[in-house]
């Protein structure tokens, strides 16, 4: 977190309806996700509804209404992942987690994202989890990487 | 105009339309969902496809979207095409993948745009064997009722609350296969025209809360044409009753008035009909001090003809109640002993609003949206005429599209372009108010001042209006040149006098320039203008006559004069007489109570801002000691002199020149077509033998309705009826309210017939 | 036909030989109500309303058997129950106006209504004919 929100805020004087895409990318940038406040404030910065902005802001996959998690997992929906039955992966995380694409687990531990093409197609289907990169992945795969990640966080504190 | 062709038949159709619309009126079916007559056309459902040829000679075709093709002359296509045909049966099955298909249970089932167009499609068998997505619904206040599953995408809602009605708090959200209609959280709609959505949703997402508490099918309810009493605008509304209750308010098409949309005052607002206060026995006291007791009809009447008998007797109007039960009032007391029930400021707008009206002319709500100009002086329309904000804001909308499209020819219909076009230009709507309106934001430019300063701003552009001068920056001026600029101008104003008397002023000096200008004065009740026109006495006389015996039609004293004011000349009457349909504090010191119809239960006449008579019919028919007032006071009489309806509004249109015309607001009880009444059940009306089995195994006579070509009844003509008198919007194949294209000389125009009403005023000036 | 045989009485003696046979047959008759006749499986008699196994009604008031039933005999009061189900409050059927055509249960979306084999409806008090929801739960007699 660099910039609070009236300091991001501060960046776009009388800025109109056509800055609205910009600012809410801003305000994912600095506090990982879009909150409700943060959208409220960016409503009345701009002189729009909220309903408009929720509009806007959820039809885009990149913005998110849940705070990260501690560990970011995406999920690569890419044709060459999609044609090496990434839908079974997705699934996986899906269960293993109990979260939707765009949520983030009850204790903070995991959020999950899907992306459209991460560019190591040659290892489809791939995920990433933080800044690592996973390949050839299958269900069980899976449950053992995230199994990974558990113990850590649990072996960690 | 164009000609083209549907299966090499040649058909004339309007220039300025899109195919669909085009098509639809001549009286082909073309299923479709986005497309709304009042929205225009997004093509965003892909279920009007039709088959378009080059020439003569092309067999092929090219299968394009009807209702974003404009018609042009000599354009060849078919509607009825296998390939067609084929193209639209796919686009509902995909439509239908994700629908629930939970009609048993669905308040939409049996009036659902979306079922009759999959019948009408042919799709019939779903082949989809998978998950379908679901969505969570949300609590959208005690009007709306959602259930975001059945949605089918057509993206209407969005258009109807943000785009038509300005509404803030409807989005759509997400985006691909998880598109969401709805807030941004749960919570009431914001929009005073929230319940149109019940309407404009093709399918049940958005259905009518408080009438789901009835749970009534559309075949199963007995409706009557009504008028709806909230505010003085009359908009057309049909009353729909299952089971003595009145279950649900609906829309009724007039072009020149309400048109598609009704305001939520005035489709929710009519719950007091089956209130737990009201009064459906006749109530009177032996003496002063003693309880109301509940009591037969003949006791009552007898004790209040008693009371009235060889006394002075006062009578006290009601801007609520029907033109005809107001003049049997007058006929009872004399026109020397009748009081108009309305407050001082009420009765001095009333009054000037009448002299205003047959001097100026005036607009309806459709010219106010198709004027080029208005000004709004000193009313919150949203409070006091919310439909008439809702044409205003039209106007605002309507009025840069036309000169938009003048520079880039885009169709008027073409909704997206020309949003896209129009960006953020507002219209020449100015709005001067004590405070801030929801209009504000529709409006060019905005004062905010005391009355008497808007006022002074009314008489500020009169001037400027006759003398224009080369400075522009004050905002009299800026107004005036806008209005001048304006083919046609219209002044909104009401309630105030001063106010009143500026926007008259403004409108004077507008003809004197030689501009087409008319004036609007709003009315807070559905009959203040009728009551104006039939004259009586002002009610702050009441207080210093007084008299032994007083009668008191459908009114409370204490909402019309100052508390001490009605308390003192209440405790002065011998004998109180009140008919009303609810508990009031007038009712609680009454003598005698006469339990009286509500507004969907009698028939009777009402007259708008305009000056319109349009004529109300009942529903259903009232419990047996509930009677409409006009008959109450004739029984008080001491013979019967008008034993139906007709006798009454004759006898009134007889006594009343300003009523002369109206018994013609509708046709008389004497119309038959072919022969029969007009049933206001539907033929499908269920249970019909058995209804009232747990009483009697006999089915009993419908009730008698002398009043009324109608009947209470699913037995009579089977026909189109005259406008006056559709009691439903239904047609072979189209069971929702998009049947109302059946009704109409050309989709969005007037209906069959000519629109319903007759307007009373004749101003001195001709527009 | 000849005098003799009038005078013999022929016509006579035929039909009582034809008596006379079918006296020693099986008889045709049913002794009902002590014996009953089987019924065909799909013959059509009084209506049954179906119940979930947990008691409650299939029936979710939708009124398509109320809309479709050519004499109108049947009455549907709609209400909410637990869970925000829609069921019926008052399902009432007038036995005595029903023509037992079937169409109710052909119509009915969830197999809620159905026409049982039971035929033995009849009273002295036509205000029994009148089939509450109660009744209508009623498993059939035989």
């Amino acid at each position: 977190m660099t910039l609070d929100l009236a300091d991001i805020l501060k960046q776009y004087p009388h800025a109109g309806r056509d800055a609205l895409i910009p600012l809410l990318q801003s305000v994912q940038e600095n506090f990982g996700y879009l909150s409700r406040d943060a959208v409220i404030a960016v409503g009345r910065h701009l002189g729009l509804p909220a309903s408009k902005i929720y509009g806007v802001a959820t039809f885009y996959n990149q913005f998110r209404f849940q705070a990260p998690g501690k560990h970011h997992v995406q999920v690569c929906r890419g044709t060459a992942c999609h044609v090496k039955n990434s839908a079974t992966v997705l699934d996986a995380v899906k269960r293993a987690l109990k979260i939707e694409p765009g949520q983030t687990t009850r204790d903070g531990a995991f959020s999950l994202e899907v992306v459209a093409c991460i560019g190591v197609c040659g290892l489809a289907p791939v995920i990433r989890v933080d800044d690592e990169f996973y390949a050839g992945m299958t269900a069980d795969k899976v449950r053992k990487i995230l199994d990974s990640y558990r113990k850590k966080e649990a072996a960690n504190g | 105009m164009p000609v083209i062709y549907i299966d090499d038949q040649p058909y004339e159709v309007a220039a300025h339309h899109n195919l669909l619309h085009a098509c639809l009126g001549l009286g082909f079916d073309i299923p479709y969902f986005c497309w709304h007559p009042a929205l225009g056309s997004v093509g965003a459902c892909r279920q009007c496809a039709v088959k378009v040829f080059r020439d003569e000679h092309d067999r092929r075709g090219q299968i394009v979207m009807s209702c974003m093709t404009p018609v042009r002359d000599g354009l060849r296509l078919t509607i009825d095409d296998p390939d067609v045909r084929r193209f639209r049966a796919t686009i509902i099955e995909w439509l239908m993948v994700n629908h629930p298909h939970d009609c048993p249970v669905c308040d939409e089932g049996g009036h659902c745009h979306l079922q009759d167009m999959t019948v009408m499609t042919g799709h019939n068998y779903r082949r989809h064997r998978f998950a379908k997505r679901t969505h969570r619904n949300q609590d959208l206040g005690p009007h709306i009722h959602h259930e975001m599953n059945r949605c089918i995408q057509c993206y209407r809602c969005v258009r109807f609350y943000h785009d038509y009605a300005g509404g803030k708090d409807l989005n759509v959200f997400g985006a691909h296969h998880h598109v969401y209609f709805g807030r941004h959280e749960s919570g009431a709609l914001e929009s005073e025209f929230a319940g149109n959505l019940v309407e404009v949703c093709p399918t049940g997402v958005f259905t009518d809360k408080p009438a789901r508490r009835y749970y009534a099918r559309k075949w199963d309810l007995q409706s009557a044409p009504s008028v709806c009493g909230q505010c003085g605008v009359g908009c057309n509304v049909l009353f729909n009753e299952r089971y003595g209750k009145l279950v649900r308010v609906d829309n009724r098409y007039h072009y020149e008035i309400n048109g598609y949309f009704l305001c939520d005052r005035g489709r929710f607002g009519h719950d007091f009909v089956n209130g737990e206060e009201r009064i459906r026995r006749p109530l009177a006291r032996e003496s002063r001090g003693a309880s109301l007791r509940e009591t037969s009809a003949d006791d009552a009447l007898s004790r209040a003809t008693q009371a009235v008998a060889g006394r002075r007797v006062i009578g006290i109007g009601s801007p609520r109640a029907s033109l005809e039960a107001n003049f049997a009032l007058r006929e009872l007391v004399g026109a020397d002993s009748f009081y108009l029930g309305l407050s001082d400021a009420e009765f001095k707008s009333a009054n000037l609003s009448l002299a205003l009206l047959r001097e100026l002319p005036t607009a309806s709500l459709h010219e106010i949206e198709t004027a080029d100009a208005a000004l709004v002086l000193g009313e919150d329309l949203l409070t006091t005429a919310p439909r008439m904000a809702l044409a205003l804001r039209q106007l605002a909308r309507r009025q840069p599209t036309a000169e938009s499209i003048v520079a880039c020819p885009v169709p008027e219909w073409n909704d997206q372009a020309v949003r896209e076009l129009v960006q953020q230009q507002k219209g020449s709507l100015f709005s001067a108010t004590p405070g801030p309106t929801k209009l504000d934001e529709d409006a060019a430019a905005v004062y905010y001042g005391e009355l008497d300063e808007i006022a002074g701003l009314g008489l500020a552009v009169a001037a400027a209006v006759d003398q224009p001068s080369a400075e522009t920056d004050s905002l009299a001026t800026q107004i005036a040149t806008a209005l001048r600029n304006a083919k046609r101008a219209v002044i909104v104003s009401g309630g105030n006098e001063a106010v009143m008397q500026a926007a008259a002023a403004v409108v004077r000096a507008l003809r004197r320039a030689g501009r087409d200008a008319a004036l609007c004065l709003t009315q807070p009740e559905g009959d203040t203008l009728g009551l104006a026109m039939l004259g009586g006495r002002a009610l702050s006389e009441v207080v210093r006559d007084g008299a032994e015996c007083v009668i008191v039609l459908e009114n409370d004293l204490f909402a019309r004069l100052p508390e001490a004011d009605a308390t003192a000349f209440l405790e002065r009457t011998k004998t109180l007489i009140v008919l009303d349909h609810s508990i009031t504090r007038t009712t609680a010191r009454a003598d005698v109570v006469l339990p009286a119809a509500t507004i969907a239960e009698s028939t009777g006449t009402f007259v708008n801002y305009e000056g319109r008579a349009q004529r109300c019919f009942s529903a259903f028919a009232p419990q047996p000691d509930v009677r409409e007032s006009w008959r109450w006071l004739d029984a008080l009489r001491s013979s019967l002199f008008w034993p139906t309806f007709d006798d009454v509004c004759r006898a009134m249109a007889q006594a009343v020149p300003a009523f002369a015309k109206a018994p013609d607001a509708a046709p008389s009880a004497a119309f038959r077509q072919i022969g029969n009444k007009i049933p206001r059940q539907s033929p499908r009306f269920s249970g019909r033998t058995a209804i009232t089995a747990q009483l009697n195994v006999s089915e009993p006579k419908p009730p008698d309705d002398p009043d009324s070509p109608l009947a209470f009844s699913m037995e009579g003509s089977r026909e189109q009826p005259p406008p006056a008198l559709i009691a439903r919007y239904w047609a072979p194949g189209w069971n929702s309210v998009q049947a109302l294209n059946k009704f109409q000389q050309e989709i969005g125009g007037p209906l069959r017939g000519g629109d319903p009403g007759v307007r009373l005023i004749e101003p001195e000036a001709k527009p | 036909m000849g005098k003799l045989d009038k005078f013999l009485l022929t016509d006579l003696f035929k039909g009582l030989m034809l008596t006379l046979k079918y006296a020693f047959k099986k008889p045709i008759t049913y002794q009902y109500p002590e014996v009953r006749r089987p019924i065909e499986p799909r013959y059509r008699g009084r209506h049954r309303l179906t119940l979930h196994d947990d008691g409650s009604v299939r029936c979710v008031a939708c009124g398509l058997c109320a809309a479709i039933c050519p004499s109108q005999c049947i009455t549907i009061e709609p209400m909410e129950g637990p869970g925000g189900k829609r069921m019926p409050q008052v399902y009432e059927i007038e036995i005595g106006r029903c023509v037992f055509c079937g169409f109710c249960a052909e119509v009915c979306p969830f197999d809620a209504v159905v026409l049982t084999q039971e035929f033995e409806m009849a009273t002295t008090d036509k205000s029994t004919l009148l089939f509450d929801q109660q009744t209508l739960r009623e498993k059939p007699r035989g």
